[in-house]
């Protein structure tokens, strides 16, 4: 078993109180937190819809999934939609704030540093720092658990 | 490093050689000799040899030494063998992925040709005595290029409009330049004056390169050089360096006066100024991030380095800043030297700066777990936090910045040529080895055919034609003269514009739609290889190539076919020898036809192999239990092909598979494309796949009715009629309401109904009846708004979880309108 | 109309430094707390235009203060002080919302450069969901 280490970009973001990043091949795009439509059948974790270059993009609020709590002192200002690609198709993540595009490794052997939060892929680390990786596909998977 | 014109022209342009070489590849491989075929592969060859003098070295090198081969082969000095065409066509590719990988930003240098380039050069020409051969060598940008002679070619001369725009263009823009290097003082470094001289400098220099005047645009870019030299200061403006761009002005603007006369601008000797300008041109650019000796480079350096590492994200976001009309700029701060929070300074900095405009990147990072003391209680050094560079875009003139940046040391703001950035690629060193692809940059332009615009260009001609007519009408209504005839000349133009503005929406749905022979294109190669690898003998036909389908779903429905292509030679069409031993022809058949049929895309793959083998279907189907399995009907049987798993192949093979993979191709038609699959088969003869497909891009006539907040949409096909609803003539309770409607009863829905809402009755309300086919059903609203048309957006999955929706529109204020999905509706019987 | 201020430090010698710096520049120092408790307190009953305050006290430090703050009143505007070694507190002072810091010991010149910024009108333009 190789704990592999490959270096690539990802963008860190914050939801709630804590920190994921996502690989920048992931994320096409950034937004701000404005216009986002009221669905009349809303299910969480969906938040609204947004419309980004004439396609209509569920934008989702992953705070209670990711059992984060509303950020203290975030000014709404600092609020993004991460705009993914997932699945062939194009989605939003509301984040509280995104931080930066940093070099990090990618721990392809998950099991080294302790217990992976839920919903995380895996970890990404530079020196002391290291993030969860967020798995898309489940965090944004809508059926019944 | 070429202009961003230029290379867009280039990328525009090369879109459709590939393919075209293809074609004319297995012309000339079904045909040897064939005319028209090489000639075409000698017209591609030469374009992408043209690349070079963008910079593309390797793309011309490869296409070069392809016309090398075709070359020998048109004059019988060589046939062409089966390796030689694998070459070629591996050429191809080849040439079709170095200009993806322009067009991603990491140049041509980042796919590897040279196997397929020493292949092709082992048949190419021997080196005759004096033979005059140009070798291309990989040019490192056109500031290396050797300064040889390229004419323009006769097959690429404009067409006479194009070349009196450029003739008009070029002489104001030389004439521009000529003077303001005249007026030039030496030693003034006024920013200003030099970004004025820049403007037509870089103008010029894009226009030529699109008029394929490539010395003219080599020449330019040395002056740009020098000029951004003075302007980012490193040089300073003697006298001699004026005198040199001064020379190299008179020599463009000879070269104009020749492309005038109609003379090749090599006419024009330009070596001497290009030497008088490299004398002050820029070194060739930094490729390392660290210097030996690991010492940190100064901040300046770091500043461009950072720059030259731009990678597709912040390049795509400076081009849509750029798209916004804002600016790039770079701030540096200097930080005071008692400063002891660097960092936190910094932060504070950022912070501000992202509250007043764009930030796009930040050197050194914003990494906030820089400050976090560890186990021990130790933090890292903050001090490269001292000198801090923030890039960032805004409209204006990037002062708000300096306003947000206040007393956190020396600060700069300056404004960057964001061009420069963009057409720069990304210095390899300093981007760590990327196992995944980086998002490639969006392409936000699409090929459409002239006539298409033609006609919106002639809608456009009407609109403006009516909008003047309601001028006159509104004018002559204020006066009070004339109200009745303004009336009616108001109705009249309503009526025009219903027509005209129906007209524009129907042309640019057309704008949308391309024949579907751009999927086509690449089955023949495709069958090819495959019957070569299968060792089969297989004969492709396509038919109804210009069926025309919704440019969204072209990627989409191209894998379920090419799937299908490859179950048809794969497991399809049998052996030669076999096929010959049942007396079927030798070469097995494969038909792909499309058609348009009742507002469907008819999608038929067929072949005449062995058909669908309906007993083992069966026997797969008990040994997997499938209930009813023993007793079902062919008919029934093949529906079971398209169950997830099924497959009655043994071994997977690679070419097909597992199996039939028909489950895939079920799901992505049923799911992505919203269409159906049939299929048919008959045992020993053959089988056929049909694909039905909607019509993508819709446009409805709908009802809009609001409830429960929002506003829905009711498909008019779907409406038998609108009425009031008296709350006492409600049947039923709870779930199951009804109302008498024509003397029979029928269901009655609510929108909160069917939102999972309680509904609160009122005295009278607003309904509309809706009809599918013959049984009707009655839906209560809290208001009816009108008739008219939308245009349909697809709403995904995650933001419909009942499927209550079928789509969603825009409408012009910017809210949504919601398509309801009337299939709550019971049919008849039910 | 002068501008008035809070001063938030539990160390009374600190409060008196401050004090006299602000009010031989003409401002008014309308109010002194304690701890983190008291500074919210504080700042309901007076609302000044800026408040001081040091980021460790005891009972409730400057951070949750500066937050209860903030919840009061979006527009606040918050200086923290701080002693070295505890950048990463004046960071998420930052990320809440703090408009300027300033780092013990200070000069004169830097606390009254830090009101000066805070008192500066929000940058417009691009910023504003």
């Amino acid at each position: 078993m190789k704990g592999g280490r490959v270096g690539r970009r990802f963008v860190s973001f914050g939801i709630g109180g804590s920190r994921w990043c996502l690989p920048v091949a992931e994320v096409v795009q950034i937004v701000r937190h404005e216009n986002v439509h009221e669905l009349p059948d809303a299910q969480p974790p969906v938040a609204g819809v947004i419309t980004l270059h004439g396609d209509v993009v569920p934008v989702l609020d992953l705070r209670e999934r990711l059992a984060a709590a509303a950020v203290e002192g975030a000014g709404s200002w600092q609020r993004r939609i991460l705009v993914v690609r997932t699945a062939g198709r194009p989605y939003g993540i509301l984040v509280d704030e995104v931080r930066e595009l940093v070099d990090l490794e990618e721990e392809a052997d998950a099991g080294t540093a302790g217990a992976l939060p839920a919903f995380a892929s895996g970890r990404a680390s530079r020196g002391g720092v290291a993030l969860p990786v967020l798995d898309l596909a489940r965090a944004m998977d809508v059926r019944p658990p | 490093m070429s202009t961003d014109a230029a290379r867009s022209d280039f990328l525009d342009r090369a879109e459709g050689w590939a393919e075209g070489m293809t074609s004319s590849l297995a012309l000339l491989e079904a045909e040897p000799g064939h005319a028209e075929a090489l000639r075409q592969l000698f017209q591609t060859t030469h374009n992408y040899k043209n690349s070079a003098d963008l910079g593309f070295g390797r793309i011309a090198e490869l296409a070069h030494r392809m016309e090398d081969v075709l070359t020998r082969a048109r004059d019988r000095a060589i046939t062409l063998t089966r390796p030689m065409l694998d070459a070629l066509y591996a050429g191809s590719d080849l040439l079709a992925e170095m200009v993806a990988a322009v067009g991603r930003g990491e140049g041509d240098a980042a796919v590897d040709a040279a196997g397929v380039i020493e292949e092709l050069a082992q048949w190419g020409p021997r080196p005759a005595a004096g033979a005059s051969e140009v070798t291309p060598s990989p040019t490192a940008g056109i500031a290396a290029s050797p300064d040889a002679p390229a004419d323009t070619p006769a097959e690429e001369s404009l067409d006479p409009r194009a070349r009196a725009a450029f003739l008009a263009d070029a002489e104001d823009l030389s004439q521009n330049l000529s003077d303001l290097l005249a007026a030039l003082e030496p030693g003034a470094l006024a920013a200003g004056a030099l970004n004025e001289i820049y403007r037509p400098a870089h103008s010029l220099k894009g226009a030529a390169g699109a008029a394929h005047c490539y010395r003219m645009q080599r020449l330019v870019h040395h002056m740009e050089s020098v000029l951004q030299r003075a302007r980012d200061g490193a040089l300073q403006i003697s006298g001699q360096v004026r005198d040199a761009l001064l020379e190299a002005a008179d020599r463009v603007a000879e070269m104009v006066a020749a492309f005038g006369r109609g003379e090749p601008d090599s006419s024009v000797d330009t070596a001497g100024a290009v030497a008088a300008l490299s004398a002050f041109a820029p070194p060739p650019p930094v490729r390392n991030a660290r210097p030996p000796g690991g010492e940190e480079p100064a901040a300046a350096l770091r500043a461009e380095l950072t720059e030259q590492a731009f990678g597709t994200f912040e390049r795509a976001q400076v081009r849509e800043a750029d798209a916004r009309g804002e600016s790039l700029f770079r701030l540096s701060c200097e930080m005071d030297p008692a400063e002891q929070m660097r960092f936190a300074r910094a932060f504070l900095l950022y912070s501000g700066l992202e509250d007043a405009v764009n930030v796009v990147a930040v050197d050194p990072p914003m990494d906030t777990s820089a400050v976090e003391p560890d186990a021990q209680g130790n933090v890292p050094d903050d001090r490269p936090y001292a000198h801090l560079t923030v890039w960032f875009t805004s409209p204006g003139d990037g002062s708000g910045a300096l306003a947000a940046a206040a007393g956190a040391g020396t600060v700069t703001v300056e404004r960057l040529e964001s061009v420069a950035l963009l057409a720069a690629a990304p210095a390899a060193a300093l981007q760590p080895a990327e196992s995944a692809r980086p998002a490639a940059v969006e392409r936000t332009t699409i090929r459409v055919d002239t006539r298409k615009l033609d006609m919106l260009w002639t809608l456009v001609a009407e609109l403006v034609q009516e909008k003047a007519r309601i001028g006159t009408l509104a004018d002559r209504m204020r006066r009070g003269d004339d109200a009745e005839g303004g009336r009616a000349g108001l109705a009249e133009v309503f009526d025009s514009l219903d027509k005209i503005s129906g007209g524009m929406q129907q042309a640019m749905m057309e704008t949308r739609m391309i024949p579907i022979r751009v999927i086509f294109e690449k089955f023949p190669r495709m069958v090819r290889d495959l019957s070569r690898k299968l060792h089969k003998a297989i004969d492709l036909e396509t038919a109804g190539e210009d069926t025309e389908i919704d440019r969204g779903i072209v990627e989409a429905l191209a894998d379920p076919l090419q799937h299908l292509l490859r179950n048809a030679a794969g497991h399809g069409i049998e052996f030669p020898e076999e096929r010959v031993r049942l007396g079927k022809r030798e070469r097995g058949r494969v038909r792909v036809a499309a058609s348009q049929q009742g507002g469907r895309i008819v999608i038929e793959v067929s072949d005449d192999g062995r058909g669908v083998d309906c007993a083992a279907v069966r026997a797969k189907a008990v040994a997997l239990a499938i209930p009813g399995a023993a007793d079902m009907d062919e008919r029934q049987l093949l529906e079971l092909i398209f169950l997830p798993g099924f497959t009655t192949k043994r071994e997977a093979d690679d070419i097909a598979g597992r199996g039939v993979g028909m489950d895939v191709v079920a799901s992505r038609v049923r799911t992505d494309l919203k269409g159906e699959v049939l299929l048919k088969s008959r045992a020993g003869a053959g089988t056929q796949v049909t694909l039905l497909l909607p019509l993508t891009l819709t446009i409805m006539r709908v009802l809009l009715v609001r409830g429960e907040s929002h506003v829905f949409a009711v498909p008019l096909s779907g409406v038998e009629t609108t009425t009031r609803v008296l709350n006492t003539e409600i049947r039923g309770a709870g779930e199951r309401l009804a109302f008498v409607w024509q003397d029979a009863e029928i269901p009655l829905f609510t929108l909160g109904g069917l939102l999972g809402r309680p509904w609160r009755r009122a005295e009278e309300l607003s309904a509309v009846v809706l009809r599918r086919g013959r049984s009707r059903a009655c839906l209560v609203v809290d208001e009816l708004l009108e008739e008219r048309e939308i245009v349909i957006r697809p709403l995904d999955d995650l933001a419909n979880h009942r499927r209550l929706f079928s789509g969603v529109s825009v409408r012009e204020d910017g809210t949504l309108v919601f398509i309801l999905d009337t299939s709550f509706v019971p049919e008849e019987g039910s | 109309m002068s501008t008035t201020i809070l001063i938030a430090d539990d160390l009374s010698f600190m409060r008196m430094i401050e004090k006299e710096i602000l009010v031989e520049r003409g401002y008014r120092v309308v109010g002194e707390a304690v701890d983190g408790l008291d500074a919210v307190e504080k700042y309901r009953r007076l609302r000044p235009d800026v408040v001081v305050m040091d980021i460790t006290m005891p009972n409730m430090n400057g951070l949750e203060a500066m937050r209860r703050i903030l919840r009061i009143d979006p527009g606040a505007r918050i200086i923290m002080c701080s002693a070295l070694g505890q950048q990463h507190l004046i960071v998420d002072a930052i990320k809440s919302g703090v408009k300027d810091f300033i780092v013990k010991p200070f000069k004169p010149d830097r606390m009254l450069a830090a009101i000066h910024k805070a008192l500066a009108p929000p940058p417009g333009g691009a910023a504003g969901a």
